[in-house]
């Protein structure tokens, strides 16, 4: 099957397809998780480097362990808990477990707008915006920041992050709710 | 006029189970939302912060991802292949030790049921040894034989005696 083909087919028949022997049905699943899983990764590491080196061991290690996979979990689940796993395990070596901090080393913002387009002073102010939302989002009680982030920046579905969370998905959304009402407070001003 | 707070109250308390961003409409107070101006624009800053959320953040993985990936794999599969190639011989050395005592304890125990290392057991090699055999089996016929060969070569004897006689006295 060519990689056009692949497109169409759900992680799971990827999965499926992969255990079967099949690469390109690996790659596909890397192209469709890589950008996500870095995105996500990188607010735990704080910078890209240590996030990339974490996002290739998952892929890695997926790779090694695809025999482990049962199709009763989401791929999805299964990719962003091997991922969460590793960036927890390095965070709590190097000793920055309780310092969670996503606004980057040094203060430095290493992360992209999405809006290229805009003239200098509209990014004067998304940036200082990025600023005070991804330092709200920081200072948000883990459970919160957890739940806004797989939502709003990873884009999972509230099903997902259940999975993932080991949660119901009505707490999903009570606490998604929640994490946002904080955000507000914090952003008022901005989005007035 | 105080300001309505009946849905930020909920949700400060974590009570309501649906995504007031996504789901309005299916929160049991829909319909408040939709005649109470302060829980309608509630509602509406709540749907700008994670449209601000959503659009601010992004971080992509760098150029040399896949080519980084790429290798770190096939470093990898090297790896696995060594460890294969380096099991192999032992697992061939098991093999080969387990299959020679096999092989040894079947020839032994097929040697033993032909009577080989049996004196007592006779009648079932088809060799020399059943010949010899054949004779243990029969020793009167074998005494019989020897008598006659013994009085034939005294026989023999006695012939050439009176030919060395008759020869020395000149008849």
């Amino acid at each position: 099957m060519d990689m056009m083909n692949l497109k169409k087919l759900t992680d799971e028949e990827l999965m499926l397809r992969f255990q079967n022997g099949d690469e390109n049905s690996y790659s596909e699943l890397v192209e469709r998780y890589k950008n996500k899983l870095m995105n996500h990764i990188f607010y735990y590491m704080k910078d890209r480097e240590s996030a990339e080196d974490i996002v290739q061991d998952t892929f890695v290690r997926v790779y090694l362990n695809k025999e482990k996979y049962k199709e009763i979990a989401k791929v999805s689940t299964w990719i962003y808990t091997i991922a969460i796993n590793l960036a927890k395990t390095a965070l709590s070596r190097s000793g920055k477990m309780n310092s969670f901090s996503i606004t980057g080393k040094d203060g430095e913002n290493d992360y992209e707008i999405k809006d290229n387009h805009s003239s200098t002073d509209r990014d004067v102010l998304k940036n200082e915006l990025s600023d005070i939302i991804m330092s709200s989002i920081d200072s948000l009680e883990e459970k919160f920041r957890e739940i806004v982030m797989l939502r709003d920046i990873d884009e999972m579905s509230y099903e997902e992050i259940a999975a993932l969370l080991q949660i119901p998905t009505g707490t999903v959304k009570s606490r998604l709710n929640r994490a946002r009402l904080n955000l507000r407070d914090a952003i008022a001003d901005y989005i007035k | 006029m105080e300001k309505c707070s009946r849905l930020e109250e909920m949700i400060r308390r974590e009570e309501l189970e649906y995504d007031v961003v996504t789901e309005a409409a299916s929160i049991e107070i829909s319909d408040h939302i939709r005649v109470c101006p302060d829980c309608g624009k509630f509602v509406s800053d709540l749907k700008k912060t994670s449209d601000s959320v959503r659009s601010l953040l992004k971080v992509s993985v760098s150029d040399s991802f896949d080519s980084a990936l790429r290798s770190r794999l096939n470093s990898v599969r090297n790896k696995q292949k060594k460890e294969r190639s380096v099991a192999t011989p032992l697992y061939s050395k098991i093999f080969y030790y387990v299959s020679g005592v096999a092989a040894i304890f079947i020839a032994f125990f097929y040697i033993s049921s032909l009577g080989l290392f049996d004196n007592n057991k006779t009648g079932t090699m088809p060799s020399l040894n059943s010949e010899m055999s054949l004779a243990s089996e029969n020793p009167v016929s074998n005494d019989k034989s020897a008598i006659d060969s013994l009085e034939n070569m005294s026989k023999s004897v006695q012939d050439d005696e009176n030919l060395r006689l008759r020869v020395s006295t000149g008849e």
